[in-house]
């Protein structure tokens, strides 16, 4: 699905990806902890394209295509998800309207009509049920007076109205009470298949009793320097990241 | 420029308008009136030197297929067209207690404003003159479409309001060119609305690629009364709207709201005067602008509250977004306080494009012009619903 080879980044002249690499296959999920400030958000805006980051070096094939050339519209339009570590807040841009555009011109991509209305009220009623918003998106604009929670599980809201191939989930569960974990690992794990794969970065393997990861990476100094199976999250959050940060030095 | 210079040139400007409009004396006309200068607090940003070194003619008063120039042309309105400041079609059916008439006026509030209201006044003897009759609430709006032809034609027109007292009217001008060629057009406005009245003007201004543009507006408000002045700068070379807007009046309201959005070249100045002169007042100012490539805004509000005008409500708030290096904004609020128990605020913002929420939506996999769109629908959205002027907001925003 999706191979990184040796990516260096940089952001107002600071390098902080320094020859990443990553192999996540369709059908896995793959989970990057690692300690603050290593470079998780980072690696998580280049993917997406955020072009306040500068690649340096490296390349990202994406089923196929080159990630790096593609512009941030194309990226999400050929299947790249990014839920934000830090949801924005847009006055004035309808949350439903946004997401219909959003919508449509990913299937104009696809070479397919425009959703009816009918079609998309439907999907709309489906999805925000998914993450209990039902009936909190009309009428506001995008994130716009939602508390942290809402915020997080209108990311997932939108990935399940998007239909992604390739997920990135920067923090979801940060900040989240348990019952609001539970619903965003409900969404999260109604979309697993064979066809999709996850990168769900956090701080907390708590998240990773619910969403079950194939592969736990560790990210440090722009760096994986360790990767390991689910177990390396209980692991990790007993003894810290330390003891791997002293073994790499 | 040495004095000597400026007269030679005021003179040379004039002789012309002279013979080219059949125009009396325009230097007694205008004695005391230059051109005004950077130096002149209120036209520290705008220039006039490419209007004041033209010799402008008056343009035809008729052309083809006027219908076609109406930039709303669903809007059900008693529609007037002027053609080179000339009447060219008058809806022939008025509402009850609407009246539209031709006056032959050479005097009015801002003759002596600066050296164009003078010219505006001189040059023109006609002003059109609408009234809404005590009582009447006319609910189509008048619209008047001023379209304007011609290499150096020059369009000077007056309009005069009166909203008698409770009478409700809604009066939009559209401003638009049949051609590219350069142009100037001179606009004055002179309200009255009277007691309990509610006079609404909005104006449209799409005079395009050499398209020089001033208006001149002018209230005075009654007790009990509502004036509402709105504008929207589509395009145009050079614009310049100076608006005076008296509160004579206990528990009047006055709103005065832009919209614009230069692009290439383009200068747009909005300068508003708000002189609160009685207690129990409010006013409303909203303009928010997009400066695009090279192109310049300029906002000077001035808001006068005087030693009587206790129990005023002032608010101005001007925000602006500037999308590259190359644009310039000039922003100054201004508020003269001359009594103590008021409530007054003002703000000016001028930023850049929100970076992180145009991410955010392409992200989501809208393409950036796309996402560029929504982002400067939204950013208007907050004046377009101040105006409510339906053909406004579907012109604007486009999905
Ligand atoms: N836009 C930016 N401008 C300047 N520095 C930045 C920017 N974005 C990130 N950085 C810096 O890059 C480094 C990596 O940041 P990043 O957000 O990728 O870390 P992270 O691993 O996601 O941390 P956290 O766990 O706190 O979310 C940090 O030192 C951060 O200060
Ligand atoms: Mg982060």
């Amino acid at each position: 699905m999706i191979s990184i080879k040796n990516l260096h980044a940089e952001v107002e002249g600071n390098k902080i990806l320094k020859g990443l690499n990553l192999e996540v296959k369709a059908g896995e999920v793959h989970a990057i902890m690692g300690p603050n400030g290593s470079g998780k958000s980072t690696l998580a805006s280049v993917l997406a394209g955020n072009e306040a980051y500068e690649v340096t070096e490296g390349t990202v094939d994406f089923d196929g295509a080159d990630l790096l050339d593609l512009d941030v519209d194309e990226r999400a339009k050929e299947g790249m998800f990014l839920a934000f570590q830090y949801p924005v807040e847009i006055p004035g841009v309808s949350n439903i309207n946004f997401l219909k555009a959003a919508l449509n011109e990913k299937r104009a991509h696809q070479g397919l009509e425009p959703i009816k209305a009918k079609d998309f009220l439907a999907l709309v009623q489906e999805k925000s049920e998914l993450v209990e918003l039902a009936g909190k998106l009309k009428n506001r604009s995008v994130n716009e007076g939602f508390s942290g929670g809402e915020k997080k599980r209108n990311e997932i809201f939108q990935m399940a109205m998007l239909d992604p191939k390739f997920a990135i989930l920067d923090e979801t569960d940060s900040g989240l009470d348990i019952d609001a974990l539970k619903v965003v690992s409900h969404g999260v794990n109604s979309m697993r298949s064979t066809e999709r794969a996850f990168l769900v970065i956090t701080h907390y393997q708590r998240l990773l009793d619910y969403i079950v990861p194939d592969f736990v990476h560790v990210l440090y100094n722009g760096k994986i320097i360790k990767t390991g199976p689910k177990e390396l999250a209980l692991e990790l959050e007993e003894k810290g990241y330390d003891w791997l940060i002293e073994e790499t030095v | 420029m040495s004095v000597a210079i400026l007269v030679e040139k005021k003179e040379k400007f004039l002789q012309a308008l002279e013979a080219n409009f059949g125009a009396p004396d325009l230097l007694s006309v205008t004695e005391g009136l230059d051109f005004p200068t950077r130096r002149a607090e209120k036209w520290k940003y705008t220039r006039v030197n490419a209007i004041s070194k033209e010799a402008w003619q008056m343009g035809a008063g008729v052309l083809d297929n006027l219908d076609s120039y109406n930039p709303f042309p669903e809007l059900d309105a008693v529609s007037i067209y002027l053609v080179n400041g000339q009447v060219a079609y008058l809806s022939e059916e008025l509402p009850e207690g609407l009246t539209i008439e031709s006056e032959h006026d050479q005097e009015g509030a801002l003759i002596r404003k600066n050296i164009f209201t003078a010219l505006n006044y001189a040059l023109n003897p006609i002003s059109l003159k609408i009234s809404a009759a005590k009582n009447q609430i006319i609910v189509k709006p008048v619209h008047i479409i001023f379209v304007n032809s011609g290499e150096l034609t020059s369009a000077q027109t007056r309009v005069r309001l009166v909203a008698e007292q409770s009478s409700f009217l809604h009066v939009m001008e559209s401003f638009v060119s049949a051609d590219s060629a350069k142009k100037w057009v001179s606009h004055v406005n002179e309200s009255d609305v009277q007691a309990n009245a509610k006079l609404t003007i909005s104006k449209w201004q799409a005079l395009g690629e050499k398209g020089y543009m001033m208006t001149h507006e002018f209230s005075q408000q009654e007790v009990d009364s509502t004036y509402t002045s709105n504008v929207v700068t589509k395009n145009g070379t050079w614009t310049r709207n100076d608006s005076w807007s008296d509160l004579n009046g206990k528990n009047g309201e006055c709103n005065l709201n832009g919209i614009y959005q230069p692009t290439g070249k383009e200068h747009v100045d909005n300068t508003t005067t708000v002189d609160h002169k009685v207690a129990h007042c409010e006013s409303n100012e909203l303009y928010k602008g997009v400066i695009y490539d090279a192109s310049t805004g300029v906002f000077n509000g001035k808001v006068f509250v005087r030693p009587d005008a206790q129990l005023t409500n002032a608010f101005q708030q001007n925000s602006n977004i500037v999308m590259t290096e190359n644009g310039t904004m000039n922003s100054k609020p201004e508020l003269e306080i001359y009594a103590d128990d008021v409530k007054c605020s003002h703000g000016s913002t001028t930023g850049q494009f929100d970076d992180i929420a145009l991410f955010y939506l392409m992200a989501r996999g809208i393409a950036r012009e796309n996402a560029k769109l929504m982002l400067v629908n939204a950013f208007f959205q907050e004046v377009l619903d101040e105006m409510k002027v339906k053909e406004y907001e579907e012109s604007l925003i486009v999905h």
